[in-house]
């Protein structure tokens, strides 16, 4: 079943007189449950791909539906409230609030949602993740393997239908990304939650059911979907 | 190889970041401007001062009076003085009131001795006088040009006639020279020439000049160096205040200071004020500045510059720039100065110097300093890695304690408060100046006499009041002067002027009042005992007569008193021994205390409210029967345990907490019906033969004073902050009518206080009409004249001065306070760019990202309000200035207002921010 679709996607960064289509007219459907890889080489537009279906940026033109309602129609707040309530993020360079505990970076999006935390399902993420021990220490206190991992528990606190995820291994030592690629994996099959993961390791790719190869801007190889 | 300094790094710094230092230039070239302009001000009304002073009084700094025994080389050697001249006093004229002379050159020049009419006389024969001595003698028509014969009375000489042509009309000076006021129980009366003769005028036959010498010190010299030395030969001197232009035998310097102070005060407060905006100024632009070299400075700490030499690389930025913003912001202030001073040339005199320069530069320098080492310091605490200060942050977190009460956006400012509480105690500091000068105003605004002008008692006339008992000053005895005083038809006079409704008059005498066998404990001394700033502890009289009226003897005979100190000790003993002559030589044996006696003008006016028992019968005293007596319970506590003051209240109750007060003086003894036996002396004097010691001589002296008794009967008692033509009582006293202090005998120096009440608002012309001959009057009877109208329109322009410079204060301080917020917000939120990119990315919306912000604007501003109370607060409980809750409820609305205008902003701010999209937020700066 489909959950997301983009059509003619175009992303151009202007800056003064020069002009940079980093992405050009890309349209692709994502099915719910699956494991998507974006692959590419640097410049080739996956970062700006993943960003603009999941609502973290504006296309230049084209259109993006999710569950059949196009993305980029809500207003703001309408936007800010679907991030949090259906859509997870995990940067590559982690991203956390540096004045918060780990514990209070898991918590951030279900209070933001005005929510009372499933104290249940956040411990089992914790324990998942494994990161019991970290979470009453700040960001600066914490490896970049444990960021990660706590940036993962934040982007899966609110349990969301889609999970986006920009080079999640590209800051990490081979054991580390591989344990959160193992994390990733398990994320998706076992809560049967929508991946999408940016990454130029073609290692990384192959772990996805469908790898999507950017050249330029536009779709060079879609694998096509493949059930697991 | 050429060497790098650091002034080379700064200009570097200044020549490739232009826009990012032009803020700081401007709030530096503000602050040298303002401090320039500041300072010439203050100098300006100062020199403005002493300009006025010495136009009145000239430049002398001291005058010695007729000491014969003192030679000019004496003087001279004394190494006390560097100029000396000399004033002849030759002869009198008339009733001995208008004194003859001449000045010699240096006297003439040290005392401003000038003619605004006509000229200085230069040959015998010629005279020039001041108008008010023309006055005196009966001359008011005369003319520059006119020739009169008067007799002359040399000192210790033979009169004499002679013929003299008024060829000047000098400029009024004598009377502020008189040394009367001071020294005349001592000398008799000695005069400054008000008529000038020629130096060269043939001198009398018999007799004496009187000479007096005027000096200027040597630096550094005071008064009190000068009446010391050699054992008190100089005791007649006096010192001629350059600052005000007055005369006093004690050393004012102090004093004068303080006014000094007081005049300058508006100028130092707004140009305070708004240094202290110019530095806010600064250290915003600085901080800023340095916000955008944090990465530099974190480079410059990774490869080992000290903390010390980070804040001397920034730094110099600052004073390269205060440097260079000096001719220009010096230009800048003279020309404001210049331009003030063409505006108010009375108030305000132009008066540059290059020694100006230097309190110009060290403060624009203190402001530079001091605005910018809190930047500078926070800047070089940065550490080089990012982690330790990550470690250290941690060890200053607290977690949330429940779960369910977690709000993200709150913890981030609480942490963030937690992390860096400097960044919000300026805002707060500036709020609270805002609220404390709003709370100020707010209590002018209340303390103001909003009332109309008025014109009543629109000119007043002042005499000498009874002065302070010395020992030649009895307290018991009427001492006659021989000054001419208001007469009738002076009185008379001032009624026929134009406008005029009503004249007031007042006089004070004295009396003494018999008491039964026993003196009742009203009339006892008590002290409250007051421990000085120096440890010295003395205590202060309060008894049911007039303080300065010596009442202490009346304890002094069994010793059972206990006084204060030994002086005061000494004083009851010395009125125990007057007391004693006093029965011996009246025949009477009882008591008897000295009581002042209020002679008034009580035709209509309504004493309803002020009585407590019995009634105004004016019939009654008029003819002499009754009196009124003015008879409160006196309390009286020392307030404060060291420096403090002594507070004394009345009541006319009974309801008095003896608990509350140190001393409680009821009266027991004044009642209504009940006679009051009196007993006057009048005449001069003690003369300086007499030995106050001496109980015969006392005795025989008090023998030949002239006696009047009288028996009135008390008409009423009177209350409450009573007053008679504007004078306030707070001592007990006898109060009566002028046909009835008449018909008692009781006699005085006449009128001691005349107040002229107008029918209608006089026009500017009958204003300056009325003033004119009024002040004649005034100066034919000795009395000091005051245009009342003219006084109360200055303190009503300087109330508004006031108003309005408080009222500009509190503006400017909102405006600089809100703007200081929102660039304080404005700065972080620029800082927190990928942080508020990443709470967007996971759900935060607008409301949200304006919670992290809102907290501190709102605690800088509860700070700023508790801050503003706590200063009013002690201003308040120290009795400076008393504030109601009305003016708490107008801070809190601009408090509220504040808030809000500082949201608004942060809420533009943070727009900018969340305009852009979420990945430009995030992305790597």
């Amino acid at each position: 079943m489909e959950i997301m679709r983009c059509e003619n996607l175009s992303k151009v960064y202007q800056t003064g007189e020069s002009r940079v289509i980093a992405l050009n007219g890309v349209s692709l459907s994502l099915t719910q449950g699956s494991f998507t890889a974006i692959t590419g080489r640097s410049g080739s537009g996956k970062s700006t791909l993943l960003h603009l279906l999941s609502g973290l940026d504006h296309p230049t033109s084209g259109r993006v539906f999710y569950q059949g309602a196009e993305l980029y129609r809500y207003r703001d707040n309408q936007l800010s409230v679907l991030r949090r309530r259906r859509f997870g993020f995990v940067f590559q360079s982690y991203n956390l609030v540096r004045e918060l505990t780990g514990w209070e970076n898991i918590l951030l999006p279900v209070m933001l949602d005005s929510r009372r935390a499933d104290e249940a399902y956040l411990n089992q993420l914790v324990d998942l993740l494994g990161i019991r021990d970290r979470l009453s220490h700040l960001p600066g206190a914490m490896s970049g393997g444990q960021q990660q991992r706590v940036s993962i528990a934040r982007a899966l606190a609110n349990k969301p239908a889609l999970l986006f995820a920009d080079e999640p291994t590209g800051n990490l030592d081979g054991r580390s990304g591989r344990e959160v690629l193992t994390l990733l994996r398990q994320v998706n099959r076992e809560l049967g939650i929508t991946l999408v993961l940016v990454t130029h390791d073609l290692n990384v790719a192959e772990q996805a059911d469908r790898i999507i190869q950017l050249e330029d801007g536009q779709v060079a190889r879609d694998s096509g979907v493949m059930q697991a | 190889m050429k060497r790098l300094t650091m002034n080379q790094v700064a200009r570097a710094n200044l020549k490739h970041n232009r826009r990012s230092y032009a803020s700081l230039a401007v709030g530096i070239l503000l602050a040298v401007y303002l401090a320039c302009a500041a300072v010439l001000c203050i100098h300006g009304t100062l020199a403005a001062q002493e300009e006025q002073a010495a136009r009145a009084l000239g430049r002398a700094d001291t005058i010695l009076y007729n000491s014969p025994g003192v030679t000019d080389d004496q003087l001279r050697s004394s190494g006390l003085f560097e100029q000396l001249g000399h004033i002849h006093v030759t002869a009198t004229v008339g009733d001995g009131e208008v004194a003859l002379g001449w000045y010699d050159e240096t006297a003439r020049q040290l005392m401003n001795r000038r003619c605004p009419e006509g000229r200085m006389p230069e040959q015998p024969g010629e005279i020039a006088a001041e108008r008010s001595a023309l006055d005196r003698l009966g001359l008011e028509s005369a003319a520059i040009g006119d020739t009169f014969t008067w007799t002359l009375q040399p000192f210790e000489g033979i009169p004499e006639q002679r013929s003299y042509t008024l060829v000047g009309i000098l400029a009024e000076q004598s009377d502020r020279l008189n040394p009367d006021r001071w020294f005349k129980t001592a000398w008799g009366t000695v005069h400054l020439p008000a008529i000038l003769t020629s130096p060269d005028e043939p001198a009398f036959p018999v007799g004496s000049d009187t000479v007096h010498r005027v000096m200027t010190d040597r630096p550094l010299v005071t008064l009190n160096q000068i009446q010391s030395w050699q054992g008190g030969l100089l005791h007649m001197t006096c010192h001629i205040s350059r600052v005000t232009g007055k005369i006093t035998p004690y050393d004012s310097t102090e004093y004068e200071l303080e006014q000094q102070a007081s005049q300058a005060l508006l100028w130092a407060m707004l140009g305070g004020a708004l240094l202290l905006s110019a530095c806010v100024g600064i250290a915003s632009a600085m901080e800023s500045v340095l916000a955008r070299k944090a990465e530099d400075i974190g480079m410059l700490r990774a490869v080992g510059a000290t903390r010390r030499q980070i804040r001397r690389i920034f730094g110099r930025d600052a004073w390269l720039l205060a440097l260079t913003a000096l001719p220009v912001g010096v230009a800048l202030g003279c020309l404001t100065a210049w331009l003030l001073s063409c505006l108010m040339p009375e108030e305000l005199l132009f008066r540059p110097s290059p020694w100006l320069l230097l309190p110009v530069v060290a403060v624009s320098g203190l402001c530079v300093f001091l605005s910018s080492a809190l930047p500078l310091r926070r800047a070089s605490r940065q550490l080089p890695m990012g982690v330790m200060r990550d470690a250290a942050m941690l060890r200053r977190a607290r977690p949330f304690r429940r779960r369910a009460a977690f709000d993200g956006p709150r913890l981030i400012s609480l942490r963030q408060l937690r992390f860096h509480p400097l960044r919000q105690a300026g805002s707060a500091c500036m709020a609270a100046l805002m609220l404390t000068c709003l709370m100020l105003l707010c209590a002018l605004v209340s303390h103001m006499d909003w009332s109309a002008l008025g014109y009543q008692e629109a000119f007043t006339l002042s005499g000498s009041e009874p002065g302070p008992v010395t020992l030649r000053a009895d307290p018991f005895v009427q001492t006659q002067q021989t000054s001419v005083g208001l007469t009738p038809g002076d009185l008379q006079q001032l009624k026929s002027l134009p406008l005029v409704s009503r004249v007031n008059t007042r006089l004070r005498t004295t009396a003494i009042l018999l008491l039964p066998g026993e003196a009742p404990d009203y009339f006892r001394a008590q002290y409250v005992s007051l421990r000085m700033p120096n440890g010295y502890e003395t205590g202060i009289r309060i008894c049911g007569t007039d303080s300065s009226l010596n009442t202490a003897y009346l304890d002094a005979p069994d010793g059972s008193a206990v006084f204060a100190d030994e002086f005061q000790a000494l004083d009851a003993a010395l009125g125990a021994a007057k007391h004693r002559a006093l029965q011996q030589a009246t025949g009477i044996a009882q008591p008897m205390v000295p009581i002042s006696v209020v002679v008034a003008t009580l035709d209509d006016t309504n004493f309803a409210d002020y009585l407590v028992a019995g009634g105004v019968d004016t019939a009654a005293l008029d003819e002499g029967r009754e009196i009124l007596v003015y008879a409160p319970n006196i309390v009286a506590r020392a307030t404060g345990d060291t420096g403090g003051m002594v507070t004394t209240n009345q009541y006319f109750d009974d309801e008095i907490d003896p608990a509350r007060w140190d001393v409680v003086l009821m009266n027991d003894f004044f009642a209504v019906g009940q006679a009051l036996p009196l007993m006057q002396l009048a005449g001069m004097p003690p003369d300086t033969s007499t030995d106050l010691m001496d109980e015969d001589a006392l005795c025989s002296y008090y023998g030949a004073l002239a006696r009047t008794d009288a028996a009135p009967v008390v008409g009423g008692i009177l209350k409450g902050t009573f007053s008679i033509d504007g004078t306030s009582f707070f001592s007990p006293c006898l109060i009566t009518t002028d046909r009835g202090a008449e018909a008692l005998g009781l006699r005085s120096n006449g009128a001691t206080s005349v107040s002229v009440d107008l029918s209608a608002v006089p026009d500017a012309d009958t204003e300056a009409l009325l003033a004119e001959r009024i002040e004649r009057i005034g100066n034919r009877c000795g009395m000091v004249f005051t245009n009342q109208l003219e006084v109360r329109r200055d303190a009503r322009a300087y109330q508004l001065q006031l108003l309005l410079l408080f009222g500009g204060m509190v503006l400017l301080f909102f405006a600089v306070s809100v703007s200081m917020q929102v660039t304080n917000a404005s700065r972080h939120i620029r800082a927190d760019e990928r942080m508020i990119g990443t709470l967007r990315a996971v759900g935060a919306d607008a409301g949200a990202l304006m919670r992290c912000y809102r907290l501190p604007v709102l605690l800088a501003a509860v700070c700023g309000l508790v801050l503003a109370s706590a200063v009013c607060g002690a201003i308040h409980r120290a009795g400076l200035l008393l504030f109601s809750p009305w003016q708490l409820l107008a801070a809190l609305v601009m408090t509220a207002l504040y808030g809000l205008c500082a949201l608004a902003g942060v809420r533009s701010q943070l727009r900018r921010i969340v305009n852009k999209s979420i990945i430009e937020n995030i992305r790597e700066l």
